[in-house]
């Protein structure tokens, strides 16, 4: 049965202009890849465009897909992109109408919110506070499971540098997190990020 | 952090399974090293959480959104491939630098290929807007020069004005750009790429492309402003609103646009690895629709 084919099967397939090939392959892999959009660019309509966007690019390229890498980290690759791309595309917005900027704006501690949901709000959106270059490999490594050398391919950087930047981005969600449970107030902006100095 | 003995790090490679078991034992006696290693734990908990699943419609959109764009609409335009071997073939002999695709992006008007926008998704419409477009991008490269001599005067001025303006505030930001290397990397392109499009490999080149890029003179009568005016606007015009009308295949990464017709929409690929910077020429008409545009395709 054509469902039970491999990726392998599926993609050359689908390189010979095998349509329903095609549809098995995004299908099976969509999850996956908008997890790594959703962790990217937080949950909600951008994690869906950007794991769409992704999902499009993957067919314009299949072509080019020779098989020396893993499907799977290869597509991984196009995901992230089209999430940095998301991302950047928000903050345009974001620059454009400081308005928004602040009603995107977390008060937590605060009256008027409970204080385990405002805990939980500030933990979701921990990750939005670390710069791309840490929350990808961060993503990369404890969502998706792969390993240093597996996220240095994806990224094109030393494994030496995976391993550092996951340590600095754990650290500093743990900061985050620590935080929050230890009951201090704290004001978030949600997708503003830091330089690589400061994560 | 640190703690006394191991920062995080370490304490990370033992998360991973990497660290040795020496090291192990030694974070399992030192307490304040188990409290930290605790924390990271917690840190790598929230980004495993699963997330919840897309609607079941999103989904099917996303993943019929896709298929849309390997479904063969229409012939191709252009090859994008092939203009590149031409192109190659073009420059060989001439600098390759960064520096002169840069400049030679922002020249000319590529044929080709991209980006093909319709409204409504009609593939007989797309099938027709890809010709409609193909064969004005022919005019183009066949009557580049022609067109450009019937140039209205006023438009020239115009063109020449902005480019002062434009001049000006980068001046003034301490950012002139060095006119006189574009003008080398320019007549050294020169007539040989009557028909280009530049070739780069990452968004940060094309970031790159964005801050050196100037001007080229002879397409001044196009009324063709500095590209970071161009982003601009399109930040503003294009970008925006595309993006309120939530169609994905239409936000493209980065986009520029010109202000006056024909229309020029500048546009990074970053996925077509190497990612590539098409210049698309349009009129009105098009231009209308982009703005109104329910659907993009994207054809190659």
């Amino acid at each position: 049965m054509q469902t039970l084919a491999d990726d392998g099967e599926l993609i050359r397939a689908a390189q010979r202009g095998d349509m329903a090939s095609l549809e098995i392959l995004l299908d099976r892999h969509h999850d996956r890849l908008r997890a790594v959009c959703a962790k990217v660019v937080g949950f909600g309509a951008d994690a869906d465009d950007a794991a769409q966007m992704a999902l499009i690019s993957i067919v314009k390229n299949l072509d080019s897909f020779d098989g020396r890498a893993q499907f799977t980290t290869w597509t991984y690759r196009i995901a992230t992109n089209a999430a940095i791309d998301e991302l950047r595309r928000r903050k345009r917005r974001d620059a454009d109408s400081l308005d928004d900027d602040e009603q995107h704006r977390h008060v937590v501690g605060t009256s008027g919110i409970d204080d385990a949901a405002a805990a939980k709000i500030v933990i979701d959106d921990a990750l939005d506070q670390l710069a791309e270059d840490f929350k990808i490999p961060v993503i990369l490594r404890d969502l998706c499971g792969l390993n240093y050398d597996e996220i240095a391919e994806v990224l094109d950087i030393a494994p030496g540098t995976v391993r550092s930047r996951i340590a600095r981005g754990r650290g500093k969600l743990a900061d985050i997190i620590g935080d929050v449970t230890s009951g201090g107030n704290q004001i978030t902006e949600p997708g503003v990020q830091g330089s690589d100095d400061d994560y | 952090m640190t703690t006394n003995r191991f920062d995080d790090e370490i304490l990370s490679t033992i998360i991973d399974g990497e660290a040795s078991p020496e090291t192990v034992a030694s974070v399992a006696s030192d307490p304040d090293a188990l409290q930290r290693l605790t924390a990271l734990r917690a840190a790598v908990d929230v980004v495993a959480t699963p997330i919840p699943d897309a609607t079941p419609e999103r989904r099917s959109a996303s993943i019929a959104a896709a298929m849309a764009a390997a479904t063969p609409a229409s012939p191709e335009v252009t090859s994008l491939s092939a203009k590149r071997h031409e192109r190659e073939q073009t420059k060989r002999g001439l600098p390759t630098g960064w520096l002169v695709a840069a400049a030679a992006a922002v020249l000319l008007f590529i044929l080709g290929t991209p980006l093909i926008f319709s409204s409504g998704g009609d593939v007989a419409e797309v099938a027709a807007d890809a010709v409609t477009v193909d064969a004005r991008v022919e005019v183009a490269e066949e009557e580049a020069a022609e067109e450009e001599a019937m140039e209205d005067e006023e438009e020239a001025m115009e063109a020449e004005e902005a480019m002062e303006d434009e001049d000006e505030a980068m001046a003034d930001d301490g950012e002139a750009l060095d006119n006189s290397e574009a003008a080398q990397n320019s007549e050294a392109a020169g007539a040989a790429i009557a028909l280009d499009v530049a070739v780069v490999t990452s968004l940060e080149q094309f970031d790159e492309l964005v801050q050196t890029a100037v001007v080229v003179p002879e397409l001044a009568g196009d009324d063709i402003l500095a590209i970071e005016t161009l982003q601009a606007r399109a930040t503003s015009n294009v970008d925006e609103v595309l993006a309120t009308n939530v169609n994905p295949q239409c936000l493209v990464p980065s986009a520029a646009v010109t202000n006056s017709t024909p229309y020029s929409l500048i546009v990074l690929d970053p996925f077509a690895g190497p990612a590539e910077l098409v210049i698309v020429e349009f009129g009105d008409d098009d231009m209308t629709r982009l703005l109104n545009a329910e659907t993009c395709e994207v054809i190659r």
